[in-house]
């Protein structure tokens, strides 16, 4: 560059554009931001309106729509699956994941391209492809087998865990980068089993990886539609699937409330976890 | 591809991110497809639809006769998307499904329908002649008409004078309905029933002249809320719901006739309780349940035993001279060319 | 060490046995949950459609010769990809700097700082569309602004345009992409930095030299995630674009179950996807050609 000719001049100058630099920055940053967080806003905002057919600016606040929210009971049980559906395939896909990851990670062998490509194939199929897929897959099966697979609680759960599989390979993998395998034979060899070797030394360097995963893998699941569209049993409801049915029959403030119930129901769960996690923290 | 990796993992993260974990509450949970004798599954649209077929029909006629009644709610597109898809199993996932006429005639065209026993639906004897099919029964009516905002248009009186480019942007179109609209269009433009072709041109027209495309009813009631647009093509019973909604319409039953849009159930051929379809029917038919559908979303009863209060019946009704104007559609020329109207509709209308 | 290295033949054949253990059971998952499918539908690609009966057995290609023949769906197709290269390079732009910040800052509210970047992923793709919606209207946010202060005499179109779908789904996969990077910001020392810096080269010069090749492997990961992310999307451009504005995911769908026209429908699965892997290996190996090996 030329101003390392004259190291003066740059000093100042690059005061000048050191302060540029921060400013252009923080711009970009804040508008990162405010990307990410407007829509989430305005939805809270929309949630207080008191008309109900949205238009600008509002004629009023009300509350009146969150009583609504317990008279749709699709909501409610709604978010009951989703919850329970999201905890089982975040747990599945960690167990399934996080070997399948330690192998991909550390071992050279044959077709382990190809496995490591399947394995992220979940993330790369469209969730419209691949429930409707999915779907016609059950059916096969079932006209084959004669089991009742289609609108199965086992079908949707083995989808949803599925979709989870690429999230916690490659995070879990990611933990690995730099890890130096030695430890673990230094362990071995000093008479340490395979699983205390596994629980003393291994977990501890993907924990990161791990918990990443989980948290991603629960938030894939927790707000799959497309997916899941196809693979519901009547009278099952997932919260997506129910505000999508709900946006399709009108929109207004009711399902802005539900919104905002949700970020505030999700927000709560993620600062209590977070008191608790940093007590109990080990690293 | 598989050089990818994806690092999201820091130790501040860990503390963020046991959010999930913390959060569970695992409860037994899931509901296996039911074996219950008295079950019935019913295909249905959700929101207001589904909640009055619970309020008016599931609760209060089948709850006492020990049926358990499910709604598998979703877009008619995705559950007759099932319904094909599932149509080779020996069993099905539902008993009855809500169509539209003209997709009722489809299913039962792919012979995905189970001829309805009339024997066994007592409450038939009151249906009105039209709305009985052998595949399937109709259960609420409307008619397409013109909806305008008194405000800020004349009062059209045909087809022809809503959709015409002369109102430029002030025309609204829905995508979901185009099979209607290129129908009105057609019979506005010299075509008919089986023929919709003529009204391509004009609708071109319209859109070159800067017509508004909706994605859905809602969108385009918004719009007439907001007075974005003045007037469009609507069912006469949304009409009377957005009226309900403080929107400012009349409506208009256009001169080259009135399409009628009837809503109705078929049993899938595979449908696991044959017996509980046909009553869940049979209760359908009830003048209760009927009334209650008239009152609540403004469509007109299928039977002539319903008994809608005079007042009601002025707002979603048709008078003599309206009646003998209402069309019925051709069902065999939809089923036919409805792929090739949707591809038109797509590609050079919307594109 | 002798009697290591006699047992280890035995030991290389129970540790092979581990590994399979260990990622056969989430292999058999993927291959059954989803690649058998996918094999399904593409046998279903090589059908025939008919009005009303729908799919009828066949053997042919019709329907890939039908996309590649029809200059409407080749549009569709090149639409979608100009779209997410176009959210691709917007989450870059944003995101990296937003990673960076979280990366480097030390508030005591980083943790909040990361949770409000976390969160959104919670509420679905449509109900973010609805915040774009309350914004973006005829009546909405910005127009009831611009209309006030007469910058424009009439609404502006903002919705149902390429601009609303580029923004709704920069905005969902924005997250993705920060916490990407995040991470690998934060795996660079920060003396790494301070030492070009204190040997005379630009805050510039530092970040062009320093942050950006190490911080590569992440760049890349974020970006084909987003680039992936952004041509699937169904929900996004439906509500925002609009009737009008057709991207390959919603069309998809509408084949599927819509006209219920599954042979075309599962070919354009096949062709989306196939674009997609395409695009993301060959952006691959030019990236790795560029900054490794």
């Amino acid at each position: 560059m030329a101003t390392t000719a004259m190291p003066v001049a740059s000093a100042v100058l690059g005061a000048d554009r050191r302060w540029l630099f921060r400013a252009a920055l923080y711009t970009a940053a804040g508008l990162g931001y405010a990307v990410i967080g407007a829509p989430i806003l305005f939805v809270s905002w929309l949630s207080f309106f008191s008309n109900e057919i949205v238009s600008f600016p509002p004629q009023g606040y009300t509350l009146r729509w969150f009583p609504h929210i317990l008279d749709q009971n699709n909501f409610v049980s709604g978010f009951a699956t989703s919850f329970q559906v999201g905890v089982v395939a975040m747990l599945g896909g960690l167990l399934l994941g996080v070997p399948a990851s330690l192998v991909l990670a550390r071992r050279r062998f044959l077709g382990r391209e190809a496995l490591n490509t399947l394995l992220i194939l979940p993330l790369v199929v469209p969730g419209v492809v691949a429930g409707t897929s999915i779907y016609v897959f059950q059916v096969e099966a079932e006209l084959l087998t004669g089991l009742p697979l289609l609108g199965s609680v086992a079908g949707l759960v083995l989808a949803h865990v599925m979709i989870t599989i690429p999230w916690t390979v490659r995070l879990v993998a990611a933990s690995l980068a730099g890890f130096d395998r030695s430890i673990e034979e230094a362990a071995l060899n000093l008479g340490a089993t395979p699983l205390k070797t596994f629980l003393k030394v291994t977990l501890p360097v993907i924990r990161p990886g791990v918990v990443a995963a989980a948290l991603f893998g629960f938030i894939v699941s927790f707000g799959n539609l497309e997916m899941t569209l196809f693979l519901v049993a009547p009278g099952v409801t997932t919260l997506p699937i129910a505000i999508l049915q709900y946006l399709q029959w009108r929109i207004d403030p009711t399902i802005a409330a539900v919104s905002f119930l949700q970020i505030l129901l999700i927000g709560a769960g993620m600062l209590l976890t977070d008191r608790y996690v940093k007590l109990t923290r080990v690293l | 591809m598989s050089k990818t990796t994806f690092r999201i993992s820091r130790r501040r993260l860990v503390q963020v991110t046991g959010a999930a974990a913390g959060m569970a509450a695992l409860g037994p949970f899931g509901r296996a497809r039911a074996q219950a004798a008295g079950k019935v599954v019913v295909g249905t649209w959700g929101g207001d639809y589904s909640k009055l077929l619970s309020k008016n029909i599931d609760t209060p006629l089948l709850a006492p006769k020990n049926y358990e009644v499910v709604h598998d709610i979703g877009g008619d597109p995705e559950r007759r998307a099932k319904m094909r898809a599932e149509a080779r199993l020996p069993r099905g996932t539902s008993d009855v499904q809500g169509l539209s006429a003209a997709q009722m005639f489809e299913m039962s065209a792919a012979e995905l329908t189970l001829p309805v026993d009339y024997a066994k639906i007592p409450n038939a004897k009151n249906l009105v002649p039209q709305m009985k099919y052998p595949y399937g029964i109709g259960h609420i009516y409307s008619g397409k008409v013109i909806l305008y905002n008194p405000k800020l248009v004349s009062a059209p009186t045909s087809f022809a004078d809503c959709l015409d480019p002369k109102h430029g942007a002030k025309l609204g179109i829905i995508d979901i309905q185009y099979q209607f609209t290129m129908m009105a269009a057609g019979i506005a433009s010299g075509g008919s029933m089986t023929n919709y072709d003529p009204g391509k041109e004009r609708l071109l027209a319209c859109k070159k002249a800067g017509a508004k495309i909706y994605p859905t009813n809602e969108a385009l009631a918004a719009a007439l809320k907001n007075e974005e647009i003045a007037l469009c093509i609507m069912w006469k019973a949304r009409a009377v719901q957005w009226q309900k909604a403080g929107i400012n319409v009349e409506t208009v039953a256009p001169k080259e006739g009135v399409p009628l849009y009837i809503s109705g159930f078929v049993i899938p051929k595979n449908a696991p309780n044959k017996d509980g379809a046909h009553a869940w029917l049979n209760a359908m038919l009830e003048p209760s349940a009927q009334e209650a559908f008239a009152e609540d979303m403004g469509y007109n009863p299928t039977v002539t035993n319903a008994k809608v209060p005079a007042e009601t019946q002025k707002r979603i009704g048709f008078n003599a001279d309206e009646q003998k104007r209402l069309v019925d559609l051709d069902y065999g020329y939809l089923a036919q060319n409805d792929a090739a109207l949707k591809e038109w509709w797509d590609k050079v209308f919307k594109g | 060490m002798t009697a290591a290295a006699i047992e280890a033949p035995q030991r290389v054949h129970e540790r092979r046995f581990t590994a399979a253990a260990m990622i056969g059971p989430a292999s058999v998952v993927v291959v059954i949950g989803l690649a058998l499918p996918i094999v399904i539908l593409f046998r279903y690609s090589l059908n025939q459609f008919t009005p009303i009966k729908g799919m009828i057995d066949a053997f042919t290609v019709a329907n890939y010769v039908k996309f590649f023949t029809d200059p409407f769906y080749i549009t569709v197709l090149l639409r979608t990809v100009r779209v997410a290269a176009m959210c691709t390079a917007i989450c870059l732009l944003l995101g990296f700097p937003l990673a960076y910040c979280l990366a480097r800052t030390r508030s005591r509210f980083k943790n909040l700082m990361l949770m409000a970047v976390i969160l959104p992923l919670f509420v679905g793709n449509a109900v973010r569309a609805a915040g774009w919606m309350v914004m973006f209207g005829n009546r909405g946010f910005f127009n009831s602004i611009f209309l006030a202060l007469g910058v424009v005499d009439k609404p502006l179109d903002i919705m149902y345009t390429e601009f609303a779908v580029v923004v709704g789904i920069t905005a969902v996969n924005m997250p993705f992409v920060v916490l990407t990077l995040q991470a690998v910001i934060e795996g660079i020392d920060r003396a790494v930095e301070e030492a070009a810096l204190s040997l005379g080269a630009g805050p510039i010069a530092t970040f062009r030299r320093v942050v950006w090749p190490l911080a590569m492997p992440g760049i890349l990961a974020g970006t084909i995630l987003c680039f992936i992310l952004a041509m699937n999307a169904y929900a996004t451009p439906v509500l925002l674009g609009g009737p009008r504005f057709q991207m390959m995911g919603p069309t998809v769908y509408g084949q599927f179950a819509g006209v219920n026209n599954w042979p075309f429908g599962a070919a354009l699965s096949f062709i989306l996807m196939t674009a997609t892997l395409t695009l993301t290996v060959v952006a691959n190996l030019v990236v790795q050609r560029r900054y490794r090996r």
